[in-house]
């Protein structure tokens, strides 16, 4: 094992340290400028489709500073997750070389939309049709929570069709597609999207069957444990803000951080911090492996461990400002927001244990 | 980055199972699992086991008989042993005496006691703590007087754990009130039979006997028992510290208690344990061994090496998880025996005497509360809970 840093991947870190703090601010397109001109949006696509290959861990540092830096940009679920979802229907025969190279050189952004109104565990199970017409297709049904889904310029929907999940290419104006845009507590940009018999040629339909079942499970353990990267990345910039404050409070004649009440409090945020990147680690070393049941249940371990320790961390972090620490105007109550939508968003703590525990169950009898 | 172990270290851990599988006596290993404290000729036969293997020294230099394992070969052999229920060996020894000989000691100390500590002939205890010094380790004032070639000590040392089974103590005391209160201070080997030296036992919470004290009264030792250079036991303790960075995360421990968990919980259920019950003691440990996995993470990046500025508050953070999660995976046990707890029970009572034992407890009940109040003490020993805090804050945000 070997846990140092690559000169690469430092570069990658420091860059996008650098390049997110700046960009604080910026919307829209602007803000996905630098995605596109420095690589980013090439990194998690291989070379064969004028991407950069880059592994899962560079995507995690990447990820780590989308967290610390609070980034609005939808890179993960408009890039990284159709991404992988091609990617893993690549490698079960099933080709979409065009939507790989338009996504690694940032011309479309494609929204991923998967989650309905009564999220439906089994799997194949979704509510949203796809139904046979003379010509081709009609998608009808409605998607939740699709992030960046009213900023992007295709959509891939998971339908049914004939009792098999299929994955749908949809441009957003197409004709019967209703997408109703809204913000999330802490800023992002989410869309529920209804499909009114918006038509689908046999083209527009990517892929069939099990191919879209297993590709699923595959980028939604990636994705799954990428977004555990950025609440890493979240949860340690609000420790060192914390641990920057109590340097410069002063109350009592002193400076906060002399009481040991309080500098104890951060060696336990520490730990917690600790512990949610060890975490990562070993998910992010799980997903290489062959069993992808193995991969599924070690991003959901991920997310129950990082979800509670970024709770943790991110309230403390509040508590430890006092007043200061409730204002919209600082920064460190905005950690605690983006920890709360990241923990809800992609299935929480318990629904990941539950997974986890369901597991185990199969694996006793 | 390569998160993965090597072929190698895959192999060299199939390598130590089968090993503990041929050498580690299954009565052994079944009375160690209960958890109460096992007395050294209860040990003996593993520490011989070991010897032969020539595994019994993994943490010293290869030409004083280490194995010349890499630090994540030493933990993947800890992490089987905890798992195979193999005890452990005299630690004070062997962990601690060996490593502060081998790096400081004479050639003349070396020759007396490496050999013999390998063999599992000499016991050691370690006395460093004493009534007005615990937490405060520099506050040491057992006293020590220069006369001809020996050094004649008085002082009481306390919660010294093994004195009444060892054959030597490694004393820390103090031989200067120059300067700083850890600059005055060195180790000096004294054998439990000198006149003068004398052990009385305290009892624990746990009903075990493990820990003492140790009164020394005009106690002479060869001048030659000094180790290393005078006055620099705290520069001989710091490099201990440093060396055993990840031995209190009890990797292995915890690794025993998850495994053994949901064999406990059929036998449980099989016993008439309510299911809606067995349902929340398995969503707990499912928990708990996410838990575990992150802590044991922790460890791996500590033996890699990750980033060397962390590495002193990584380790404190893995001394206090060890702690708190063998503390949590003890009680999980608790729970699930329920009742069968209740009684107090001693080594003798197990499953193979004629009498049932008391409160209908099973073969599984003997030891386990013992134990769970022992893991008290691993959030006091080695430095406290608190006082890690205090290292973790002092390295990482101190200014
Ligand atoms: C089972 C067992 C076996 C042991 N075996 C040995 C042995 O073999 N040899 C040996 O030398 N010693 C041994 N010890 C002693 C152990 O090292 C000491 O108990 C330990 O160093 C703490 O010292 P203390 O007990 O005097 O507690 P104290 O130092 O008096 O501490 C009491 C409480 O105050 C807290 N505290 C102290 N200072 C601070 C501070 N600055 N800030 C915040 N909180 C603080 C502590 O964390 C603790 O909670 C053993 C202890 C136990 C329980």
């Amino acid at each position: 094992m070997d846990f140092r840093i690559s000169d690469e991947q430092r570069l990658l870190r420091d860059t996008a340290r650098k390049v997110l703090a700046e960009a604080t601010g910026t919307s829209g397109d602007d803000a996905w400028m630098p995605f596109r001109e420095l690589g980013w949006t090439a990194l998690p696509i291989d070379e064969a489709h004028d991407g950069l290959g880059g592994s899962l861990v560079d995507l995690a540092f990447l990820l780590e500073e989308l967290g610390r830096a609070r980034c609005q940009v939808p890179y993960l679920e408009c890039c990284v997750l159709p991404a992988m979802l091609l990617k893993a229907l690549a490698s079960r025969g099933v080709a979409h070389a065009e939507l790989l190279g338009s996504l690694a050189r940032g011309e479309q952004r494609l929204g991923v939309a998967v989650e309905e109104r009564s999220s439906a565990e089994s799997v194949g199970a979704f509510s949203t049709r796809l139904a046979a017409t003379p010509s081709g297709f009609r998608l009808i049904g409605e998607k939740l929570l699709v992030v960046g889904g009213a900023a992007c310029d295709g959509l891939l929907v998971v339908a049914v069709a004939d009792h098999e999940t299929c994955l749908v290419y949809v441009p957003p104006d197409a004709a019967g597609v209703r997408i109703r845009g809204y913000s999330a507590v802490d800023g992002r940009e989410l869309a529920d999207i209804e499909f009114v018999d918006v038509p689908v040629s046999e083209s527009a339909v990517l892929a069939r069957g099990t191919a879209v079942d297993e590709a699923l499970v595959e980028a939604q353990a990636i994705a799954l444990t990428l977004q555990c990267a950025d609440i890493v990345g979240a949860m340690e910039a609000s420790m060192e803000m914390t641990a920057e404050y109590l340097q410069q409070r002063q109350q009592f004649g002193q400076k906060l951080a002399s009481f040991q009440a309080l500098q104890h409090g951060m060696a336990v945020l520490f730990i917690a911090c600790n512990e949610a990147r060890s975490m990562l680690f070993r998910a992010l070393s799980a997903l290489g492996q062959a069993d992808i049941s193995l991969r599924r249940r070690a991003a959901s371990g991920c997310k129950v461990k990082v979800a509670a320790c970024a709770r943790q961390v991110t309230g403390m972090a509040v508590q430890y400002h006092g007043a200061l620490g409730m204002t919209t105007e600082y920064a460190v109550g905005h950690y605690l927001r983006r920890s709360i939508v990241a923990e809800q968003l992609f299935g929480n703590a318990h629904y990941h244990l539950a997974m986890c525990l369901a597991d185990h169950a199969a694996v006793a009898k | 980055m390569e998160l993965d172990f090597t072929a190698q270290e895959q192999a060299f851990e199939e390598e130590v199972q089968r090993f503990l599988a041929d050498a580690l006596p299954p009565s052994l290993a079944a009375k160690e699992a209960q958890g109460f404290h096992l007395h050294r000729r209860d040990v003996a036969p593993w520490h011989q086991a070991l010897w032969r293997k020539g595994w019994i020294a993994p943490g010293w230099p290869q030409h004083f008989g280490g194995t010349g394992w890499l630090p994540m070969e030493r933990f993947l052999f800890e992490r089987a042993c905890g798992v195979a229920n193999a005890p452990e060996v005299s630690l004070i020894a062997l962990s601690m005496v060996g490593p502060v000989l081998c790096e400081f000691g004479s050639d003349a100390l070396r020759e007396r006691f490496l050999e013999p500590i390998r063999r599992g002939d000499l016991w050691f205890c370690q006395g460093f703590s004493e009534p007005e010094a615990g937490s405060d380790l520099a506050a040491v004032r057992c006293r020590t007087r220069f006369e001809g070639d020996s050094i004649v000590l008085n002082g009481h040392k306390i919660w010294t754990t093994d004195a009444h089974i060892a054959d030597y103590m490694i004393c820390l005391a103090r031989t200067s009130d120059v300067g700083r209160p850890r600059e005055g201070l060195s180790m000096i080997l004294i054998p439990m039979d000198a006149p003068g030296v004398r052990v009385r036992p305290i009892a624990t919470l746990d009903g075990d006997h493990h820990i003492n004290e140790v009164f020394l009264e005009d106690v002479a030792v060869p001048l030659e028992n000094l180790v290393g250079e005078v006055n620099s036991g705290w520069a001989q303790a710091r490099y201990l510290l440093g060396r055993e960075r990840t031995h209190n995360a009890y990797v292995g421990m915890l690794r025993r208690y998850l495994a053994r968990f949901p064999g406990l919980l059929q036998r449980q259920l099989a016993a008439g344990l309510d299911a809606r019950v067995a349902d929340g003691l398995l969503r707990d440990h499912v928990q708990l061994s996410l838990d575990v996995e992150a802590h044991e993470w922790s460890v791996l990046r500590l033996l890699a090496d990750e980033e060397s500025s962390q590495l002193r508050a990584g380790a404190s953070a893995v001394k206090i998880r060890g702690s708190e999660l063998l503390m949590k995976a003890s009680e999980l046990e608790l729970m699930a025996l329920g009742s069968q707890v209740i009684p107090a029970m001693t080594p003798a009572m197990t499953h193979t005497t004629a009498q049932p034992l008391p409160a209908g407890a099973g073969a599984d009940a003997p030891g386990r509360v013992t134990q769970s109040l022992y893991w008290r003490a691993a959030a006091i020993f080695g430095g406290t809970n608190e006082i890690q805090r205090g290292i973790i804050y002092s390295t990482l945000f101190h200014r």
